[in-house]
């Protein structure tokens, strides 16, 4: 079933276009996450699904009710869409009790259900018998699940995220980031995450949607986003491949990539690539290194050590290309080797995703 | 059409007119009435608006050689009161954060005190030690054989400056305080002497602070009435906020228009300027105030430095008070300080002359009502302007704060015009009075309540309406609740304010509405200097208690003037 549906959105500020007829869809229970830079328009999309933003045309819809279009505007107060903001915003002048409990009495929820339904949702957040904290009494951590709890306790259709992490220590963002996944199954809401921070969105999303400059450019779960980037943008913004540019072409019937500078590199044969100018990734990990042929000379640049990997950084002609290798046998900046690429991917739309991505 | 969220008009379905486009509306109309329409009644009067466009007002107001004299007197005192201004406050700022002087607490509590009492009071002070028979005037006489001529342009000039030289105080203070001290130190590292610190890292840094605080002060003195009529009226020397009391006393009405025209375009020009500054961006970097800046050692200066400073803060805040306090507890003035003459008589006579009784509970009504209706009118203000996308928001916001550099005369002026004729005929009613007011003091509650306003993230309101609540229940239950204490403080400040009014109320009063500040102005000859001082007092400690509730709010006490 189809809970969020968006059809053209469009949203200027002034001269900037925050959101670019934009659509989507999103299914129940489903946890999506919206990633780009910052000022790409992620913030006002989610503020346009809430009410907090009013865009300047297109549809919106709330498991098939109209929330939004030319004529219809529903207050945020009648959407039932619960968010959960950047800096919390939790209200400094109510005790943890107070700011969980006030959507429910805004709705005149009888005290004793009130009380009973806080108490399980600050149970379901891991906060109980805090009620009587004050937000200034809390850690960010804390903070972070009473926002959390304020937005779920009123059982909404939906649940926005605006960067909710952001504040927290590399170790807290972890242990939310579990908590998050484990609230969504265990309450099947459908959230909306909003973030610039690519292992962030990998490590949560089922779906990943990448936007740029007011446009979601890709949608899908994070492997095929992470494997098989549509456009450079996108694939720039996933980081840690190798973007490579040149010319297809084809010699002794294999396919081969010409690169700048006049060098060559064979091509996998499986990919269907016409001749002419084309972009590859090349995954830092699909490159091997060796101290001897067959393969393309290089010069090791420079090395760092990751723990669990070590990244190089070759010269190989005038291409500056990224290798990552396991820590063993170790080379040392200077040093001439062989390279040789298992496998590379073009980019390029190749086939729509079954929903979400309209041609533009 | 009706207005929506975030201000955005959509088309007109099934609702009836929202709270919130009722609250706007409410504002840009009071605003356009009260503010914009009797200022341009004014500027279009100067230029003979019923006979058709003319200069022949201004060529009037030129050709009487006074009006030259009192626009020459205007910018010479406010210029040099300004100057000494700067010159104190910068020095005491710096003496009293950068330096190892002591007492700084002290200082800072006297220099406050100083600024707690209305200017015109102080003058009442000043009168008695430095007037015609004033005790030290008298003592310099028998001395040295030579007295201080307080009735002149520099006796203006010398009490302005002590009565603003605060508001510079603190503007360079606050930036001092503010500026990154690893600033002056990565420049001391580079090799500057502490001087070349001084001259080319640390005063740039706070210099849009003093001047902006500096063009407020001008702003200030240049409508400064009540202390220019006091001291400059009994030597004849007029100013242009005088020369426009005298015009409209003579029924000229036309005349205290182009008066009040020229004067406004020098406050106006100070009021732009001081935008201009502040709106430049701010080039001081706030730090995490993790360490403070290494105090100065005065050394041998020490000693006499921190004397001149006493005596100058004390000559200053507290003998002038003390003169009042004394007078209003003799029988009558110039009689020594002994037992048999100690009276409490004066106080009595404040509630027992029908006069003064009156004129205490007018102010305290008048005050009490411009003090709610601006706090309103500034809460919607700002709130307009820092939470909605309306078009025209800015030009609300200088419209509310223009009054500003609106000296109190030339107000008064521009309310007669207004009010005189009905359908709004508020002349001769106390209403008036309470307009000129709420307009001449919103600028003040404005400046607060939007410093509190943007303290709060917007999203504090969101969370609520996203909650489920309305638009006006989620004000009303985060919004107002958070907002409380800088609403308070709005209140106190604009009734202390009003409670120790003068030009506005002199010009705009009748009989039955005279206030505190025309009593203690015009009737020292029929009730006595006694009585009046005995007044004075009571302002003054209301004016103190009211800064006390201030504080206790934790509201920025400071942020005034």
């Amino acid at each position: 079933m189809i809970q969020l549906r968006i059809e053209g959105l469009r949203k200027r500020f002034g001269q900037v276009i925050a959101l670019d007829r934009l659509r989507l869809e999103t299914e129940r229970a489903e946890l999506l996450v919206i990633l780009g830079p910052s000022g790409c328009g992620k913030t006002t999309l989610l503020r346009s699904i809430a009410g907090l933003e009013r865009p300047d045309l297109g549809e919106i819809y709330l498991e098939d009710e109209m929330v939004f279009s030319k004529n219809i505007f529903v207050p945020p107060y009648k959407r039932r869409v619960g968010m959960v903001f950047q800096n919390y915003a939790l209200w400094p002048h109510m005790d943890v009790f107070g700011n969980v409990a006030y959507s429910l009495k805004v709705k005149k929820v009888s005290n004793r259900e009130v009380r009973r339904r806080v108490g399980e949702i600050l149970k379901l957040v891991q906060l109980p018998g805090l009620e009587r904290r004050y937000p200034h009494e809390l850690s960010g951590g804390q903070q972070q699940r009473v926002a959390l709890a304020r937005a779920l306790v009123m059982e909404p259709r939906l649940l926005l995220l605006d960067e909710p992490l952001s504040n927290l220590d590399a170790n807290l963002r972890e242990e939310v980031r579990m908590e998050l996944k484990r609230i969504q199954g265990h309450t099947g809401i459908t959230m909306i995450y909003v973030t610039h921070d690519q292992a962030e969105a990998m490590a949560l999303a089922d779906r990943i949607g990448v936007m740029e400059s007011g446009r979601l450019i890709q949608l899908g779960p994070p492997m095929e986003i992470y494997e098989r980037p549509e456009t450079e943008f996108v694939a720039r913004f996933i980081g840690a491949s190798n973007l490579v540019s040149g010319e297809v072409g084809e010699q002794d019937g294999r396919k081969i990539l010409r690169l700048q500078g006049g060098m060559e590199v064979p091509l996998p044969g499986d990919l269907k690539l016409l001749p002419g100018p084309a972009l590859l990734t090349i995954r830092p990990e699909e490159i091997i290194i060796a101290r001897d042929g067959p393969g393309l000379p290089a010069t090791i640049k420079n090395a760092t050590y990751l723990g669990n990997a070590i990244e190089y950084r070759l010269a190989v002609g005038n291409l500056s290309l990224r290798a990552r290798t396991s820590p063993g046998g170790a080379y040392a900046v200077g040093d001439q080797v062989f390279v040789r690429v298992i496998r590379s991917q073009p980019i390029g739309p190749r086939r729509r995703h079954r929903r979400g991505l309209a041609p533009h | 059409m009706v207005s929506n969220w975030n201000g955005i008009m959509i088309a007109a379905e099934r609702r009836r007119p929202e709270p919130r486009a009722i609250a706007m509306g409410v504002a840009i109309v009071a605003l356009l009435l009260f503010v914009a329409y009797p200022l341009l009644l004014l500027l279009l009067d100067s230029f003979g608006a019923h006979e058709g466009f003319t200069v022949a007002n201004y060529l009037k107001a030129f050709a009487n050689r006074q009006n030259y004299v009192a626009l020459a007197n205007s910018l010479y005192t406010s210029a040099g009161a300004t100057l000494f201004a700067v010159l104190i406050g910068v020095g005491m700022a710096w003496l009293i954060t950068r330096t190892d002087i002591p007492f700084k607490r002290g200082f800072r509590g006297l220099i406050f005190l100083t600024f707690l009492t209305p200017p015109y009071i102080g003058t009442i002070g000043w009168v008695q030690l430095f007037g015609r028979a004033g005790y030290i005037n008298t003592m310099l006489t028998q001395v040295l054989g030579l007295s201080i001529e307080l009735y002149s342009l520099e006796g203006i000039i010398a009490v302005m400056a002590v009565y603003f030289y605060p508001l510079i105080f603190w503007a360079t203070a606050n930036a001092l305080e503010r500026t990154d001290p690893t600033l002056e130190d990565a420049a001391a590292s580079s090799g500057g002497t502490r001087w070349r610190v001084l001259t080319t890292i640390t005063l740039p840094l706070v210099l849009p602070s003093i001047l902006s605080a500096a063009a407020l002060v001008f702003i200030h003195t240049i409508s400064c009435f009540a202390v220019a009529a006091a001291l400059g009226l009994p030597a004849r020397h007029y100013v242009l906020a005088t020369r426009i009391y005298a015009a409209l006393s003579h029924y000229d009405v036309q005349m205290a228009c182009a008066l009040s025209v020229i004067l406004v375009f020098f406050s106006s020009g100070a009021f732009l300027l001081q935008k201009a500054i502040l709106g430049r961006g701010r080039y001081i970097t706030t730090t995490s105030r993790s360490r403070k800046p290494e105090l100065v050692k005065l050394g041998r200066w020490r000693k006499p430095v921190t004397v001149a400073l006493l005596g100058f803060t004390f000559f200053t805040a507290i003998l002038p008070l003390l003169t009042i306090v004394s007078t209003s507890l003799l029988k009558a003035w110039g009689l020594p300080l002994t037992s048999q003459n100690l009276t409490l008589g004066n106080y009595l006579a404040i509630f027992q002359n029908r006069l003064i009784g009156g004129a205490l509970r007018n102010s305290l009504v008048f005050a009490t009502f411009a003090a709610g209706a601006a706090t309103l009118l500034s809460s919607l203000v700002a709130y307009i302007s820092a939470r909605t996308k309306l078009a025209g928001r800015g030009f609300l916001d200088l419209l509310a704060t223009f009054p500003l550099a609106i000296p109190g005369p030339v107000l008064a002026t521009a309310m007669i015009l207004a009010w005189i004729k009905p359908p709004l005929a508020l002349y001769n009613t106390p209403w008036i009075i309470i307009v000129a007011y709420i307009v001449a003091f919103t600028p003040f509650a404005l400046r607060n309540l939007s410093g509190s306003l943007r303290a709060f993230d917007p999203a504090l309101e969101e969370a609520a309406w996203a909650s489920g609540a309305s638009w006006l229940r989620g004000l009303r239950d985060i919004l107002l609740p958070l907002l409380r204490p800088g609403m308070l403080t709005s209140f106190v400040l604009v009734f202390l304010m009003g409670l120790r009014e003068i030009p506005l109320s002199l010009m705009l009063h009748t009989q039955g509405t005279e206030t505190v500040g025309v009593v203690l102005f015009s009737f020292r000859e029929t009730i006595g200097v006694e009585t009046v001082s005995a007044l004075a007092v009571v302002v003054i400690l209301i004016t103190v208690g009211g800064h006390l509730i201030v504080a206790k709010l934790g509201g920025r006490r400071i942020e005034v003037g």
